[in-house]
């Protein structure tokens, strides 16, 4: 396996927040190599404000990127961040240790598994609640102002 | 005995040829041919894989991503991984462009079934009516075919649409979500079938569940989407290697055959094509020339080599493919069991949907989800991707597709022609593909039928989430060069001869009058026999 490169530290840096917001990891020397060597379609150059906003909050942290990925998921679901965060999802989903928990089916009482799909969905929309709030109004500033910046 | 020129090693081709040489003829194959990469860690399963390789992600999405699924509007549950990217790649030299279709190519050794999920179904009477011949001419082909190629199937309520003759193997074991669809069918089923026109049955697959010449059963590895390393699935370089043991069989891969040359009689003087490697052009001669490219690669050398003789830009139109819709359902009742992804990855259950006339059956396949690369699925969920990973794993095991196809009729605006490539000697192949205007009914009426029948069983379709898919994704192209009974320009008789050229023949899919909803690959099969046998 590959290690990773120290002159692409910042995708390093990407690389980790979304890990731990991903699988609640750190991010193995691999899989920060395959997230340096690969490279999301249309996830690089100049983005529309809302797009540079989510992907700034999401750099800050695991709560802040679900609160950006929430609010992408619903109203920017092919920018910038959507296309990072699939592109460390399918790395991670394929390399040990993170691909055995990916691949799993919970397993246990259905009740159980059923309440905390409920509680899943609650903090979903809590999160979507919140990313609407932090990114709906630059979103909707940045279609009135066509601004691109 | 003739000496015979094919064109192609795909399930036609390989059939036809090997039929050929038990017959005494003498074949020469023209392929492409790029090539399979060899297996790799071919003992190892879907997760052993992912610890062993070292570099796994490389083997499943590439060196650069490329086979990661990333959103789009049209977007698709699964993506075809890199280790196949040899099924669709195009040469140099062969160019194609397509409006209101996204058609994909193939030159690989053995074609576009190298890729395929091995759904093997005979057509029946119904199916065949538009075709010149009747269904017991095909009915020994389909027998010899199974044997050759090894066919799980039972017998079952799917029957009543697709004929089980003799030759068919015991049918792979099932997993648990299949297996429990199939006891909730059976509890069920005089209701389906009487309210709904609904039917399950075993799906027929070309996968061997025992030993067969140098194939070896399925050994539930769980890599069937990535390549199965046992050839276990069936593949037409399987045959390949068959015909590659006759004396009488010549195979030249590298060549890419551009056009043919004909007399004023219309007969084929030699075959035109160019070495792959450095661009040489070749010429072959034979006493006859089949055409086994797949529809609309041998549809280009019709066109092309009407073009370089008389400058005629021709048009041949009755494209078809079948369309597809996906419907993902959850079976909440194997939510909390666990999945074992080491497992035959593939669809164990077919279903049918009865329709107001029999050509219209609807046809479709249940895959169960087993391995899979998650991410295409995990994205699609509504919800951000930490959240939709909880809800993915906690609803696993009660995941599933249904895979549905949709019949296809000759319509005039769907149709092939030529274009001239300003400054060079090449053309490229315009694909012009127009919707039945009464499909969008008919697949609004599919859909609802099989929502209703997954309810009856105890399945959720969640909204928003089926997708239909674009034209040409089912690869079942087929429909311009067709037999007819009687001659007319661009079609061939019932033996598969050019109505033309006579020393043609056209074994593949261009050949068919009808596109039944069934997989049409065990039919090119025994079809491409059938000509064989009657030549």
């Amino acid at each position: 396996m590959t290690q990773a490169s120290p002159a692409l530290e910042p995708l390093g840096v990407e690389c980790r927040v979304f890990c731990r917001y991903l699988v609640a990891q750190e991010p193995t020397p691999y899989v920060l190599s395959c997230y340096q060597r690969a490279r999301a379609p249309g996830s690089e150059g100049a983005f529309p404000l809302v797009d540079r906003a989510a992907l700034a909050l999401a750099r800050r942290g695991a709560g802040p990127a679900r609160v950006a990925d929430a609010y992408s998921r619903m109203f920017r679901p092919y920018g910038p961040l959507r296309r990072r965060l699939i592109l460390l999802l399918a790395i991670l989903e394929n390399s040990p240790p993170s691909d055995r928990p990916l691949n799993a089916a919970r397993e246990g009482s259905r009740p159980a598994i059923v309440t905390g799909m409920v509680l899943t969905l609650l903090v979903g929309g809590v999160c979507l609640l919140a990313g609407m709030l932090l990114l709906g109004p630059l979103h909707l500033a940045g279609k009135l102002g066509g601004a691109t910046r | 005995m003739s000496r015979i020129l094919v064109v192609g090693s795909g399930a036609s081709g390989v059939h036809f040829a090997l039929t050929a040489l038990e017959r005494g003829h003498e074949v020469t194959m023209l392929d492409v041919a790029h090539q399979r990469p060899a297996p790799v860690l071919p003992a190892a399963t879907f997760d052993q894989l992912k610890s062993e390789l070292p570099d796994p992600v490389a083997y499943f999405l590439g060196e650069q991503g490329e086979g990661v699924v990333y959103p789009a509007p049209e977007g698709s549950y699964y993506g075809h991984p890199p280790s196949k990217q040899y099924v669709f790649d195009i040469p140099r030299g062969f160019a194609a462009r397509a409006s209101a279709m996204e058609p994909l190519f193939s030159f690989a050794r053995g074609g576009f079934a190298e890729a395929w999920t091995a759904g093997a179904y005979a057509f029946n009477r119904t199916d065949l009516q538009d075709f010149p011949f009747g269904y017991e001419e095909l009915e020994r082909c389909y027998v010899r075919v199974a044997r050759r190629i090894g066919i799980g199937a039972v017998a079952d309520d799917l029957e009543r649409f697709i004929p089980l003759g003799e030759g068919y193997l015991p049918p792979l074991p099932f997993d648990p979500h299949s297996q429990w669809l199939w006891d909730r069918y059976h509890a069920r089923r005089e209701r389906l079938q009487r309210s709904l026109g609904f039917y399950l049955g075993r799906s027929r697959v070309a996968t061997l569940s025992q030993p067969q010449g140098d194939r070896q059963p399925c050994a539930q590895l769980g890599r069937c989407l990535w390549g199965c390393p046992s050839e276990a699935i069936y593949t037409p370089v399987a045959t390949l290697r068959e015909c590659l043991t006759r004396p009488r069989f010549r195979y030249v891969p590298g060549v890419l055959v551009r056009h043919f040359e004909f007399d004023a009689a219309g007969r084929i003087t030699r075959l035109i094509a160019r070495r792959i490697a450095d661009g040489e052009s070749l010429e072959f001669e034979g006493e006859l020339v089949a055409l086994a490219a797949g529809a609309l690669a041998s549809s280009k050398i019709v066109l092309d080599s009407l073009y370089r003789r008389s400058g005629r830009l021709a048009v041949l139109p009755g494209l078809m493919d079948n369309r597809q819709v996906h419907v993902p359902f959850l079976s909440p009742r194997m939510i909390g069991h666990p999945v074992r992804t080491a497992s035959y990855q593939y669809h164990h259950l077919a279903i049918g949907i009865e329709r107001a006339t029999a050509q219209d059956y609807v046809h479709g396949q249940i895959t169960t989800l087993k391995a899979a690369s998650i991410h295409p699925i995990v994205q699609s969920l509504p919800l951000d991707l930490r959240g939709a990973l909880g809800l993915f794993r906690a609803m696993r095991a009660g995941l599933g597709v249904v895979n549905l196809n949709l019949a296809d009729r000759r319509r005039a605006d769907s149709y092939l022609t030529l274009c001239p490539l300003a400054g060079s000697d090449e053309t490229e192949l315009q694909i012009h593909y127009a919707d039945d205007p009464s499909e969008a009914a008919e697949i609004r009426e599919a859909i609802r039928i099989l929502k209703r029948a997954l309810s009856a069983l105890g399945c959720f379709v969640p909204p928003g989430m089926t997708r239909v898919r674009p034209k040409g994704a089912s690869v079942h192209y087929a429909g311009t060069l067709p037999m007819s009974p009687s001659p007319g320009e661009f079609s061939c008789d019932p033996a598969g001869r050019s109505h033309d050229f006579p020393n043609l023949y056209i074994v593949d899919g261009a050949g068919f009058p009808f596109l039944p909803s069934k997989n049409l690959t065990f039919t090119l099969m025994a079809n491409a026999t059938r000509i064989a046998e009657r030549m």
